[in-house]
């Protein structure tokens, strides 16, 4: 199955009661397949019909706050509609789950990959998770509930996939029973289920500047709770299902001269690169960024002790300035005391395919710019055409 | 491992072909990968499609930019402007929709199907996809008939699934 059906089933295993979402390319098989599940009576959940991304999550909080697990999914437009409810789910500190199918934000109009959707979302205090395959994409949607609902976390999850690369790629997909998938994801125990008919009750109401920064800081303390619950959740996967997983997920880092450091499904043909210049003799390694939010500082850090030259590849540009992973891949080396060289890339804007032959041309450019103790002055647009470009 | 290109029509099904022919592989416990690259849909447009079929996981999540194998739906794309043989591997075998196409001969191997007549005989006027993949299984062997038929029955249950895979199975003869 493809990326988008693994999303629906990985909803429907994790016994979500109520899925609320509005169809956008190229989330809509997502909500396609929900609904399908539902009707032919394969799942037993309500499905409400909304006429827009805002009133999708806005359904979604009234639904959790009276104790039931939810759903949604978007991507581009559709995501930055439900922008300015984002916020409210978070510091309702209501465990939704919501697939991001990601897709670039306009302009120009655009129905591909990047990740500048879902970095519209990158400080809206919910959790982050990238899935470079449909099965991770499955994994991961069970793992968010798991972890987004405990007791010291209470925050939505984000799960990332890229348009396309993921939701439309078919590969094999193990979907795990009814009963091996409810022996982790177990029964749901709501904390903040306030909506009682008898007992009036306002939720997000206007706040003072008396309680503000306490709640802000609250929902800080539980992003960074989850932390340690992602760790304890992935761990419990890999025990009963056999697929490990963590924070961040490395290989060749044991003796890389050169590493390079990514999210989502170009991961996958990184790893392979990289397998490919190791047998070749290079000392290359990845360092994948499973988790953006929170944000796995330390774990950064230490797997990039020792490495000569860093490359980081972001699928979005932070116009004027640096990508967001490269800024935060930074900043964990120098608050380690790691001095070494690390190089911003740009690369897969709108759908460009980030193959082979762009992964190669990162670890070459890192390596002479490194061999140089060259600094990083502004992002390498690694895949960028000759002509093309103008201001009129 | 196997690195196939489809060169098709939108409305020919090679999407659908892609999957079809992934499912069949790992019906029979190899890894498959399908990636369709998605335009502004229109019926008789380009399509891309691309499959990976290998013994054990793939990592790669990219189009496939040096296939082994070529499907040609639509030989006629070449008056685009389209070359069916860029990036192909000099032991590259091309399976095409009659007629062969101009830039066919830098193919190792070149196996022709009219996938069209058949389609038609057996099925009236549906895509030439399950046709196309039957000729895939012959030319290259890289899932047996066996398996496809059970993709296709699985994909499209119901009298609809036989006469598909009757088409499949005879076009992997007539290959």
């Amino acid at each position: 199955m493809d990326g988008n059906a693994a999303i629906a089933y990985g909803v429907m295993r994790s016994q979500v009661q109520l899925v609320a979402a509005y169809p956008i390319t190229p989330q809509t098989p997502i909500v396609e397949t929900i609904s399908s599940l539902i009707d032919t009576g394969q799942y037993d959940a309500s499905y409400i019909t909304v006429e827009s991304e805002h009133s999708a999550l806005s359904a979604l909080i009234g639904a959790a706050s009276a104790g039931v697990r939810t759903f949604t999914a978007s991507a581009s437009h559709g995501l930055a509609l439900m922008h300015e409810v984002t916020g409210v789910a978070s510091a309702s500190r209501l465990p939704i789950v919501m697939a991001v199918v990601s897709r670039a934000i306009p302009g120009p109009m655009c129905l591909w990959c990047d990740h500048s959707d879902i970095m519209t979302q990158r400080d809206q205090g919910w959790i982050q998770l990238f899935a470079q395959s449909p099965q991770e994409a499955l994994d991961f949607v069970m793992i968010a509930y798991r972890t987004g609902e405990d007791p010291r976390v209470l925050t939505p999850v984000m799960v990332d996939i890229d348009g396309f690369f993921c939701s439309h790629l078919t590969e094999p997909v193990e979907v795990p029973s009814p009963e091996e998938a409810g022996e982790f994801i177990g029964g749901f125990q709501p904390v903040n289920a306030c909506l009682d008919p008898a007992l009036p009750y306002a939720i997000d109401n206007l706040t003072s500047p008396e309680i503000f920064t306490e709640l802000k800081r609250s929902q800080d303390l539980g992003m960074r709770a989850a932390a340690g619950v992602l760790d304890e959740r992935f761990a419990q996967f890999g025990q009963l299902f056999g697929r490990r997983y963590g924070r961040i997920l490395c290989e060749g880092m044991e003796d890389a001269q050169t590493a390079i450091v990514c999210m989502g499904s170009m991961a996958g043909t990184v790893r392979h690169v990289v397998r490919q210049l190791r047998q070749a003799g290079q000392r290359v390694g990845l360092v994948r960024v499973v988790a953006f939010r929170p944000f796995p500082t330390a774990e950064v850090a230490q797997a990039l002790r020792g490495v000569r030259q860093v490359a980081v590849i972001d699928r979005v540009s932070a116009m004027g300035s640096f990508g967001p992973l490269y800024e935060e891949v930074l900043a964990a080396m120098k608050l380690d005391g790691n001095q070494n060289c690390a190089y911003s890339f740009v690369a897969g804007l709108g759908g460009r395919d980030i193959w082979e032959g762009t992964v190669e041309a990162v670890f070459r450019r890192a390596q002479a710019l490194g061999e140089q103790n060259a600094p990083c002055r502004e992002p390498i647009w690694i895949d960028l055409k000759e002509g093309g470009m103008g201001n009129g | 491992m196997w690195e196939f290109k489809f060169y098709s029509r939108g409305g020919q099904g090679a999407v659908t072909a892609a999957k079809l022919l992934i499912s069949a592989a790992i019906l029979e416990g190899q890894f498959g990968q399908a990636i369709p690259s998605y335009g502004q849909e229109r019926k008789g447009a380009p399509v891309f499609t691309y499959a990976r079929i290998a013994g054990q996981q793939i990592d790669t999540k990219s189009y496939v930019y040096h296939p082994n194998c070529v499907l040609c739906f639509a030989p006629d794309l070449a008056e685009l402007g389209i070359d069916i043989g860029a990036g192909a591997t000099p032991d590259a075998i091309l399976v095409v929709n009659q007629p062969v196409p101009r830039g066919a001969p830098r193919f190792a191997r070149v196996v022709s199907i009219d996938a069209d007549r058949i389609t038609h005989t057996l099925l009236g006027e549906a895509p030439p996809n399950v046709a196309m993949l039957g000729a895939l299984a012959k030319a290259t062997g890289c899932v047996q008939l066996e398996s496809l038929l059970k993709a296709i029955r699985m994909k499209i249950p119901g009298k609809a699934g036989e006469q598909n895979a009757t088409a499949c199975a005879a076009a992997y003869e007539a290959a």
